[in-house]
């Protein structure tokens, strides 16, 4: 079969225009009407407020919550038995965010209340209830040794003992030194701008003259001697005969012979040294010991100061806040105040390893006073 | 064959598997770095160092079971469906579509600490051990100023900083009202301060209460921690505060409030519910605030005890009255914060100039000023004035310091630290002897000492340091008599010296030298036999340490001896001048 016969195309294109559209104009006549004359002639309303009930979905456990255990059904008969339901229903979620507001209560009180309600948000509870021992939760693993606050010394008060002061400026300089020392024993930078001379073309010529000057001395002798030696070693190249090789095995032979009789005279040697060895031995494991001891001993002070290197930047400790000489007036209002906490209690952080140096916090900080050397 | 074979099935082993670096760590957590760095602050989790850094020096490690931990952490959810979120507002905002980031900013998820909490810190008595650290954080935020812009990267919300300042004033209304504080401390820095909280010390750091000036620093860290900490305090707080029967969180005078009192409104807030508690009645004319709701005296009365009746010990006590019954006034320029705080809390009674004090400066009742100027225009008789350092100084050393040396305008005495101790450095400034010197005076009018007592600082013995002095006193019985055993056995060698009448002068002598020193000698050699019996039977490590430490005890005892021969030079050097 071809293409389809040819049917009357009047339902499948015709239907545009066959569509009667009685029922809009009349609706469109009524709702003019309605408008100009300022109220609704129908009876009928456009919008109604469904009353009808859905049959609540019955859930399969509400089948089962009104059903009663036999025995207690049995036992329902005596007045004094209780039934009780096989299962309890879920309890009402309490709505936390909305407004609860209590009898008696006036504004005031209710906006403080809510202002805490909504300000932490999980709801206050005793958290370390008693009873309620977590054994599962293993020991926790403390990052290091180093206390959270560490007071300072008595030096850095803001009335200081002149002793005390003392101390603490000494070893404020101390550490400062420390920094210049290092600095400047450290290896020279390379220079950004390097000495040079301007040199013209022509001297750049002389330059490269002189290196090859040089450089055919060396060559004219070294081609001078391989001559001779080319000339020594070609008559040297004979065939090896029997007699040569035979020579060479025996004396591969006695070498060996004799190599073993060496060892065994070591060997003997050696168990002869017995106690010698093994006490060198001692003494070898008891270095070996005492510098492990050393180094852990050492790894331990050090973790006490600062933490472990974690990341890429190393750990810079801040320096240590104490008065100038000038600036000891002893008067807590005249004290300036030019250090920043925040700094401090980062820096803290950093040096418990809870938080990795970056590049920013090895930079100087603002409160490095210049000291005056005494 | 293959350089390295594993077999088939098998994991990585070693530092490998032990430790991944913070990029691998991202990248199997699915997540961004600072969503990361967030989870591990608020986890705990925190980079290790490994014996061997496989991947290289500049990476940071973390253990892969802590990583796994994280990875079964609920909060992960939670964080990565509010950056989802972030994105819609974010999106809705780029389309200018102002209704819609509203609302969507109106619902936005969030989550709570409290399992992270519990989970971190089982007991009560760990959070007290890591509560110097959040209480410093929580102290120094509160004193910052806030910052609301993003302009490089600092962003600290004002609701952040009110919260803080609330929670660090209940924390102080509590240590105030419980009388837990011990020492104080003022440097450089800021305010130390140490109490003492269900046996644990807690120390804290506070600022100075000046214009704190924001330095370069990761804030986005500081705040991930205070977020963490802030919820900590909360929780903190509340089993405090239930603890000595007082509600959480405190309904203060809204007056007081407003007039950032907020120190002062708690302890009123303390005091009203004591108030109550004592009267145990229905009817609300003991009430001081009548804002406060009437129906809590229905829960009150079932309650048997007041905040007043916890368990007191010894040291709460004698700090509970040291100011008693005495009236401060402060100054304005004097760290209103710092000085009402410390003072309450050794059971004093403050006030200051400005509305809704407790008292006028012109009260009668006022036992003493505080003042810091360097002149002072009019003085009552009736009151002494003193600088704040006193303060400080009375509170540290729990006696009433004379005022002579704190009056306005004399240079104080220096503030010594409490958290030294002077007999363990052995070097004991001055005025640390002076004070010593006051509280046993003082305790002197109030016990009569036994009569061995004074002499316990001269007795030789003591300081050579015998561990049983009754031995000691035995020992020294014994030498006496062998002492006068030898003295007539010598007298009758120099009665027979002298009838063969040899003039021989050093017989005489000695003789009667060889007593006195004799008992010293005899004295050291028996403490020195003692150390050395002791020495013998340590094994050779022991020996070693003892040795160790008696080099450090010598180098402690030589630096004091510097210090003490430098002052006795400078004392001379002023007073040829």
């Amino acid at each position: 079969m071809g293409k389809k016969s040819k049917s009357s195309r009047k339902g499948k294109k015709e239907w545009r225009k066959n569509i009667s559209t009685e029922d809009v104009e009349d609706f469109l006549e009524i709702s003019t009407e309605d408008v100009l004359s300022g109220g609704s002639q129908q009876k009928e309303p456009s919008f109604f407020i469904d009353k009808s009930v859905d049959l609540a979905a019955k859930k399969k456990i509400d089948k089962s919550r009104g059903k009663v255990l036999w025995s207690d059904k049995l036992l329902e008969k005596n007045p004094m038995v209780k039934i009780i339901p096989s299962s309890t229903t879920r309890k009402m979620k309490t709505n936390k965010n909305a407004k609860i507001v209590q009898a008696g209560e006036n504004e005031t009180t209710l906006q403080t209340r809510l202002k805490y309600q909504n300000a932490c948000d999980s709801s206050l509870t005793d958290l370390w209830e008693d009873g309620k021992d977590d054994s599962r939760i293993k020991k926790k693993f403390l990052p290091s040794a180093i206390p959270a606050v560490e007071v300072e010394p008595s030096g850095c008060s803001f009335n200081p003992d002149s002793l005390n002061h003392q101390d603490a400026l000494a070893r404020a300089v101390a550490d400062e030194m420390q920094k210049i020392y290092q600095q400047e024993l450290g290896p020279k930078p390379v220079p950004s701008v390097a000495h040079a001379e301007v040199i013209d073309d022509e001297l750049k010529y002389f330059l490269e003259a002189d290196d090859a000057c040089d450089d055919n001395e060396e060559d004219g002798v070294q081609i001078s001697n391989t001559g001779a030696e080319i000339e020594k070693r070609v008559p040297k190249c004979k065939r090896v005969t029997r007699v040569e090789l035979n020579r060479r095995a025996r004396k591969k032979e006695h070498l060996m012979i004799e190599a073993e009789a060496k060892k065994v005279d070591e060997l003997t040697k050696s168990i002869d040294d017995l106690p010698a060895i093994l006490q060198a031995i001692e003494k070898e494991e008891e270095e070996k010991n005492k510098r492990y001891m050393r180094r852990r001993v050492a790894k331990a002070e050090k973790l006490k100061a600062h933490p472990p290197r974690l990341g890429k930047y190393k750990y810079q400790p801040t320096s240590l806040q104490v008065l100038l000489s000038e600036e000891k007036t002893g008067s807590l209002r005249k004290l300036k105040v030019s250090c920043t906490l925040v700094r401090d209690r980062f820096n803290s952080l950093e040096k418990r390893g809870l938080v990795v140096p970056s590049k920013k916090s090895g930079r100087k900080d603002a409160c490095l006073k210049p000291e005056v050397l005494e | 064959m293959p350089k390295h074979y594993r077999p088939a099935g098998k994991k990585k082993e070693g530092n490998v598997a032990k430790y991944v670096t913070r990029s691998q760590a991202v990248k199997s957590l699915q997540v961004t770095l600072p969503v990361f760095r967030k989870l591990c602050i608020l986890k705990g989790v925190f980079p290790r160092e490994p014996r061997k850094k496989v991947k290289g020096n500049h990476h940071s490690y973390y253990h892969t079971k802590d990583i796994l931990f994280l990875r079964h952490e609920p909060l992960l959810e939670k964080l990565r469906d509010i950056r989802s979120y972030d994105k819609k507002i974010k999106k809705a905002v780029s389309k200018k579509n102002k209704d819609l980031a509203e609302r969507l900013m109106m619902r936005k998820p969030s989550y709570t600490l409290d399992r992270m909490i519990r989970e971190r810190y089982p007991k009560f008595v760990d959070v007290l051990r890591d509560l110097d650290d959040c209480l410093s954080l929580v102290h120094l935020f509160a004193a910052l100023p806030a910052v609301d812009s993003t302009t490089n990267g600092e962003k600290i919300p004002v609701s952040r900083v009110h919260n803080c300042r609330r929670l660090s004033y209940e924390w102080q209304a509590y240590i105030s009202r419980t009388h837990k504080l011990r020492k104080t401390f003022v440097s450089v820095k800021g305010i130390y301060y140490q109490a003492v909280v269900e046996g644990q010390t807690v120390t804290w750091l506070t600022p100075h209460a000046l214009q704190q000036v924001l330095s370069e620093v990761d804030y986005r860290i500081l705040l991930t921690f205070l977020e963490f900490y802030e919820a900590l305090l909360g929780f903190v707080n509340f089993k405090l505060y239930h603890s000595i029967n007082v509600k959480y969180p405190p309904i203060l005078d809204p007056q007081l409030d407003a007039l950032a009192a907020d120190l002062y409104a708690l302890t009123r807030y303390f005091d009203a519910r004591s108030a109550r508690l004592g009267s145990m009645t229905s009817g609300s004319d003991q009430m001081q605030l009548q804002q406060l709701p009437p129906n809590e005296i229905g829960s009150l009365v079932q309650i048997s005890e007041g905040a007043n009746e916890y368990e007191e010990d010894e040291e709460t006590r004698e700090c509970k009255n040291l100011f008693k019954n005495m009236n401060f006034f402060l100054s304005p320029e004097v760290p209103r914060e710092s000085l009402l705080f410390v003072i309450s809390a050794f059971g004093g009674r403050v006030s200051w100039d400005g509305e809704g004090a407790p008292f006028e400066e012109s009260d009668q009742s006022i036992s003493y000023q505080v003042v810091d100027r360097p002149t002072l225009g009019r003085k009552i008789l009736s009151r002494e004035y003193v600088q704040p350092q006193w303060v400080f100084d009375c509170v540290n050393a729990r006696i009433i310091l004379p005022t002579a040396n704190y009056m306005v305008g004399c240079v104080c005495p220096p503030h010594l630290s409490p958290f030294v101790d002077n007999e363990a450095e052995g070097h004991v400034p001055e005025y640390a002897e002076a004070i010593e010197r006051l509280k046993a005076a003082q305790r002197k009018e109030v016990l009569p000492l036994p009569g061995s007592g004074k002499e316990d600082f001269d007795d030789p013995q003591s300081l050579a340091g015998i561990a049983d002095r009754a031995e000691a006193i035995e020992v020294a019985k014994k030498r006496k008599e062998m002492a006068t055993r030898e003295k007539q056995y010598f007298d009758e060698l120099r009665n027979e010296v002298e009838e063969y009448q040899i003039a021989d002068t050093t017989v005489d002598n000695e003789p009667i030298q060889i007593d006195n020193e004799r008992i010293d000698q005899d004295l050291r050699q028996l403490e020195e036999d003692e150390a050395s019996r002791g020495e013998a039977l340590m094994g050779r490590k022991h020996r070693n340490i003892l040795k160790a430490m008696k080099i450090g005890i010598q180098k402690k005892k030589d630096d004091t001896q510097r210090l003490k021969k430098r002052q006795k030079q400078i004392k001379e050097s002023q007073v040829l001048d």
